[in-house]
């Protein structure tokens, strides 16, 4: 009895101190509930669509493609023990690309094709600490794969 | 649950602590508080699920060979450094360039961490550790937390205890013999002790990115060297290393060598030592170079202190050099000025091999009677020093200012070092104290007759120090270096950047693999990435070397990958972006699986291949 009391109150303590210390706030910041911000991800025109394609950014793309080990997990026309990613650009905004690249372990938490595609392939999309303008010369390479894939 | 208070006690003190919360609302859960001895403890050391502590806590594992880390103030054993001895989880020893720096030792005795310092503060860079029984230092770069050189075992030392004391600018660590022997080591009759036989002091340099060099080497009368501490401040530019066996025995020491009543604390001015080595006084021994005292005047001093000192320790101001007595009840203090002024004056007693005896009574500024069995001694910054006191299992807090002993706490049991945070710097932070005990005895459930060795928390933010949580621990903590994680948290790689391998082997895509033979050694570059590796089936002909040159590919936190393969001793562990190389000559034709021997996925039971050998 004696040893079981004093872990209670010392829960209820903590509690009490650190209620509210970790509001909603910083999702509210970025614009909504992770669901909605997932969902406006998707929305919109496919990447195919909205963008210009840049051969000099897609040649970059295809270089770190390789170098950054995406090739060990993808490849287009092919599927390995990551999607094929032949038509990527056809089927995902530019948006929803770009966040799978740079934060997949927020996408495979909050984002629902994300999650539906871990549930096929049985395997989390590694971070490869892919910076800004990295990603999108990775995107520019996926969508000249897809638009020559048409 | 012994040791628990009353349960009235409980209430009220939690449901002052609970009021103490609310109206704080202290997010971080640091400060305030009931100022009962125990009964806000567990809020003290608490810290919750995903947080961070305060400290990060270096203890070394003695005769383990390694380092582990802990947290404080929750006592959380984190990880563990290998270092002096291998490790099959990691792979420590069982990877090509780690085996090399093992250099084919499968022990070391890990004794006295010391942090790399600028202008006399911690500032993260590296861990420094010896090893001695085989007289080796490592440096642990403090980006990744994994050994990065060991230099050693070095020539002429026999016994690195008094190592590693990091100077104020990180200018040197330092190795001295604890079993004087013959230098160079030949046969000698034992006998001969005296006049065959010579301790030795180390000066090993490091460079501005880290480098380990051995500059130049003392050589002493047959003392025991034993413990050491750089100076700071006024006294920058020496190092201080603690005697017993100033007798000179060689046979029943623990006799023979505590006769005299004072042994010695040597004070050694490196910077005349370097510069002895520049004019080019120096002989090489063992490829050492190697000074001989008596031929620089001013290089070295003997300091009576009384009776086989353990520990030497400098105070925070640097104006002060403390020697714990062991033998003798009482911590004496040095005035580094005093003993500066009688050099000026001559004022010695004698000399041994040409090495002044400086007059203890010049020196000394104070006897504290701190109890029985002092050993070591640390600071808070606060004007306050504490000391362990192995026979009596105690620490003494005493004062600066009066040399008064003011508070005393019992420790469990037989207390070496302790350490302090940052207690050993120009800026202690007076936050914490961990006394680091030889036994635990009935501290924790019984387990056999192997009993868990033990490190206890000790608040030295209260007006009276307060023993609030015990750490078993595996092996003895032998010494350790606390510092604020702040220090090292903005330089931690978490993985290692992809585009800074350079290794020669190294594959990024399967493209970049490749089996090349060349005569009878096959050299595979292999890539590891979740769930495969590439190749992953190979074939061999008997006779054939095969080194894997296993690289993995990833570049997400915490994804590391194994390499093991059966009925063999190949296996580590490879962090992402991380190359290692596995060398493998199988005995007898058949079939090798190889496997992922760290989870990392959900196909990670699928990630194998097969190494085939045609008789
Ligand atoms: C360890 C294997 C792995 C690596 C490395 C990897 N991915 Fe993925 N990727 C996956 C998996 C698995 C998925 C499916 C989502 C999930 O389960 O995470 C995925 C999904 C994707 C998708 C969405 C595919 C679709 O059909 O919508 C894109 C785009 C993508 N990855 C691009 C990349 C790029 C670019 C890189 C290199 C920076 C990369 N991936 C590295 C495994 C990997
Ligand atoms: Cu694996």
């Amino acid at each position: 009895m004696t040893g079981r009391l004093g872990p209670i109150l010392l829960a209820a303590f903590i509690l009490a101190g650190l209620a509210g210390c970790k509001s909603g706030s910083e999702e509210k910041a970025a614009g909504g509930s992770p669901a909605e911000i997932a969902a406006a991800l998707n929305e919109g025109p496919r990447a195919a669509e909205s963008m210009t394609l840049n051969p000099g950014l897609a040649s970059w793309g295809e270089q770190l493609f390789k170098d950054k080990a995406c090739v060990t997990c993808h490849a287009v026309g092919e599927r390995k023990q990551g999607p094929d990613l032949a038509g990527v650009a056809d089927r995902r905004t530019e948006r929803w690309m770009k966040r799978q690249i740079m934060d997949p372990e927020w996408m495979l938490k909050n984002d629902p094709i994300a999650r539906g595609l871990m549930a096929e392939y049985a395997l989390q999309m590694a971070n490869q600490q892919v910076k800004d303008a990295e990603a999108n010369a990775l995107i520019q390479y996926l969508l000249r794969e897809t638009l020559a894939g048409r | 649950m012994r040791r628990f208070p009353t349960p009235d006690r409980i209430l009220m003190v939690f449901a002052a602590a609970a009021l103490a919360g609310l109206l704080v609302n202290g997010c971080n859960g640091g400060g305030g508080g009931a100022g009962d001895a125990t009964g806000d403890a567990a809020r003290r050391v608490y810290v919750a699920p995903g947080e961070y502590d305060d400290y990060y806590a270096f203890l070394s594992g003695g005769h383990s060979g390694q380092v582990f880390v802990y947290g404080l103030p929750s006592g959380r054993h984190l990880n563990t450094i290998p270092v002096f001895t291998p490790e099959s989880a990691s792979g420590w020893g069982f990877d090509e360039d780690s085996k090399a720096m093992l250099g084919g030792f499968l022990w070391g005795d890990a004794h006295h961490p010391g942090l790399s310092e600028t202008a006399g503060d911690y500032d993260g860079r590296w861990l420094f550790i010896n090893d001695m029984a085989n007289a080796r230092i490592a440096r642990i770069d403090l980006d990744v937390f994994k050994t990065k050189q060991i230099i050693g075992p070095l020539p002429n030392v026999s016994a690195n205890h008094a190592s590693t004391f990091v100077t104020e600018n990180t200018e040197y660590v330092f190795a001295a013999s604890r079993f004087s022997a013959p230098v160079p080591n030949t046969y000698q009759s034992i006998a001969d002790y005296k006049n065959k036989f010579n301790g030795v002091i180390a000066a090993v340099a490091i460079a501005g990115d880290g480098t380990m060099s051995l500059d130049f080497e003392v050589l002493t009368p047959p003392f025991h060297w034993d413990k050491s501490d750089a100076g700071k401040g006024p006294s920058h530019g020496w190092v201080f290393f603690s005697c017993y066996n100033s007798e000179q025995a060689y046979t029943k020491l623990e006799v023979n060598a505590s006769q005299n009543e004072r042994d010695f604390i040597a004070a050694v001015d490196w910077r005349k030592g370097r510069e002895a080595v520049a004019a080019g006084k120096y002989k090489v021994i063992e490829g050492a170079k190697v000074i001989d005292p008596a031929e620089v005047p001013g290089l070295m001093y003997l300091l009576p202190t009384p009776k086989s000192p353990h520990g030497v320790d400098v105070d925070p101001s640097g104006t002060r050099i403390i020697g714990n007595g062991k033998l003798a009840a009482v911590t004496v203090v040095h005035s580094f000025e005093k003993f500066q002024q009688a050099v000026t004056d001559k004022d010695f007693i004698g000399e041994y091999g040409g090495i002044p005896v400086v007059r203890y009574e010049a020196t000394r500024v104070a006897e504290v009677p701190v109890g029985l069995g002092p050993l070591h001694t640390q600071f808070d910054g606060r004007g306050f020093a504490y000391t362990s006191l192995f026979l009596d299992s105690q620490v003494a807090k005493w004062s600066l200012d009066t040399y008064e002993v003011v508070d005393k706490v019992d420790v469990h049991y037989s207390i070496g070092h302790l350490t302090a945070s940052e207690g050993d710097t120009r800026h202690p932070t007076g936050e914490w104290l961990l006394a680091l005990n030889k036994i635990s005895k009935d501290r924790y459930l019984p387990m056999g007759p192997t009993h868990p060795e033990g490190a206890q928390l000790i608040d030295l933010t209260r007006p009276t120090m307060e023993l609030i949580l015990d750490i078993p621990t595996y092996m003895e903590p032998h010494y350790g270096q606390i510092i604020k994680a702040d220090k090292l948290i903005p330089n931690v790689k978490v993985i290692f950047p992809i585009e800074e391998n350079h290794h020669a082997h190294r594959a990024l895509n399967e493209e970049e693999t490749s089996i090349v033979r060349d005569g009878k050694d096959v050299h595979v570059k292999m890539v590891a990435v979740r769930t495969h590796f590439y190749p992953d089936t190979l074939t061999i002909d008997l006779g054939e070397t095969v080194y894997f040159h296993v690289t993995n590919v990833e570049q997400d936190r915490d994804i590391a990958h194994g390499f093991g393969i059966l009925r063999s001793n190949v296996d580590f562990q490879i962090e992402p972006g991380e190359t290692k190389t596995a060398k493998f000559k199988p005995e007898k034709a058949g079939i090798y699986p190889f496997y992922c021997s760290n989870f990392c996925s959900a196909l990670h039971q699928e990630m194998q291949g097969y190494l085939a050998v045609r008789p």
